[in-house]
């Protein structure tokens, strides 16, 4: 009898595992594609935080700092406040490598960062990370440019669009 | 005895490898992410370290030089930022901040930086680890018929 209710259970067990592996593998590939793009969609956001982070704590690697200093954008060197509104996808087409284009565009706000130059050095920061983020996410690094534009996941590439001061 | 048991512990054993393995293949797909986020989180935390620092070093200079002459001020300035060694330049009206070819930059309110011997400097460098002594001074300088403030900044093992 109890050797019976162990077949039982076993014989369930196995049905229960055997009917899991056939849904999971029938739906592995929306599941996915669909964790891709939510996990890249979280790494631009970490990116962009990062990015943030190094605009508003104003640390700069070297080169980029004697620059601001001689271009009279000094007043990126200073500490200063900014905030990211959203991040915004629009998928796009197909591109040449069979991978969905998808542009991001941050809208951000800041009420230090006012002349043209700053904004866009300020913009430009907080994408490369965006990018940057995106490519060591799915290790990608090695497929695209210095500036990881586009960034590349297995179904997707990502570019980013001029950040929106708001 | 037994065959209840064996089952079982058979029925376990299958749980168990099953969750190690599900816990396996989930941190080999999460691994290039997680990795990501840690060294992203970390990045974030060496900048705010690096300038809570630079924060923290300027108040002490300006409160220094908020008090009267004579007045004196100890400084242990940390081993490491991020674990990655640096160094510190004071200017007349600022403090730089270099490590780990990253560099950032505060303002202080405007005054002379001297040697023990009250000989003006451009700049003074201070390393990782030290302790430093900063002391306000009047000095007679060549630019101004008027005696100037000044801060005194040395190295405690140098004393």
């Amino acid at each position: 009898m109890n050797f019976d209710n162990n077949g039982q259970i076993s014989v369930e067990l196995l049905l229960l595992i055997g009917i899991t592996i056939i849904i999971v593998i029938s739906l592995s590939n929306i599941i996915n594609t669909e964790n891709e793009l939510n996990k890249a969609m979280i790494s631009a956001e970490n990116g962009a935080y990062e990015g943030i982070s190094i605009n508003s704590l104003a640390i700069y690697p070297e080169e980029t700092f004697e620059e601001y200093m001689n271009k009279s954008q000094e007043q990126l060197t200073h500490t200063k406040n900014i905030k990211i509104i959203k991040i915004d996808k629009k998928i796009q087409k197909t591109d040449k490598y069979n991978k969905t284009r998808i542009q991001l565009k941050v809208y951000a706000s800041s009420p230090y960062i006012n002349s043209k130059e700053d904004k866009e050095s300020t913009g430009d920061r907080i994408n490369y990370n965006i990018r940057k983020c995106i490519s060591e996410s799915f290790n990608s690094e090695n497929l695209s440019n210095a500036l990881y534009n586009p960034s590349f996941t297995p179904h997707y590439s990502f570019t980013t669009a001029n950040v929106q001061w708001i | 005895m037994s065959l209840n048991l064996k089952d079982q512990q058979g029925q376990l054993n299958i749980e168990f490898l099953f969750c190690t393995l599900l816990t396996i293949i989930l941190l080999v797909t999460m691994a290039p992410y997680l990795n990501q986020n840690i060294s992203t989180n970390q990045n974030i935390g060496n900048n705010l370290e690096g300038r809570e620092f630079l924060n923290e070093l300027s108040d002490k200079i300006n409160q220094l030089n908020s008090n009267s002459y004579g007045n004196s001020k100890y400084i242990t300035i940390p081993e490491t930022i991020g674990n990655y060694n640096y160094f510190v330049t004071i200017r007349e009206n600022e403090i730089i901040l270099e490590y780990d070819s990253n560099k950032c930059k505060v303002k202080i309110n405007p005054i002379k930086i001297v040697d023990q011997n009250n000989k003006e400097l451009y700049e003074k460098r201070l390393f990782n680890g030290g302790t430093y002594k900063l002391s306000k001074k009047l000095i007679d300088s060549n630019d101004s018929i008027i005696n100037q403030s000044a801060i005194e900044i040395v190295r405690e093992n140098d004393r």
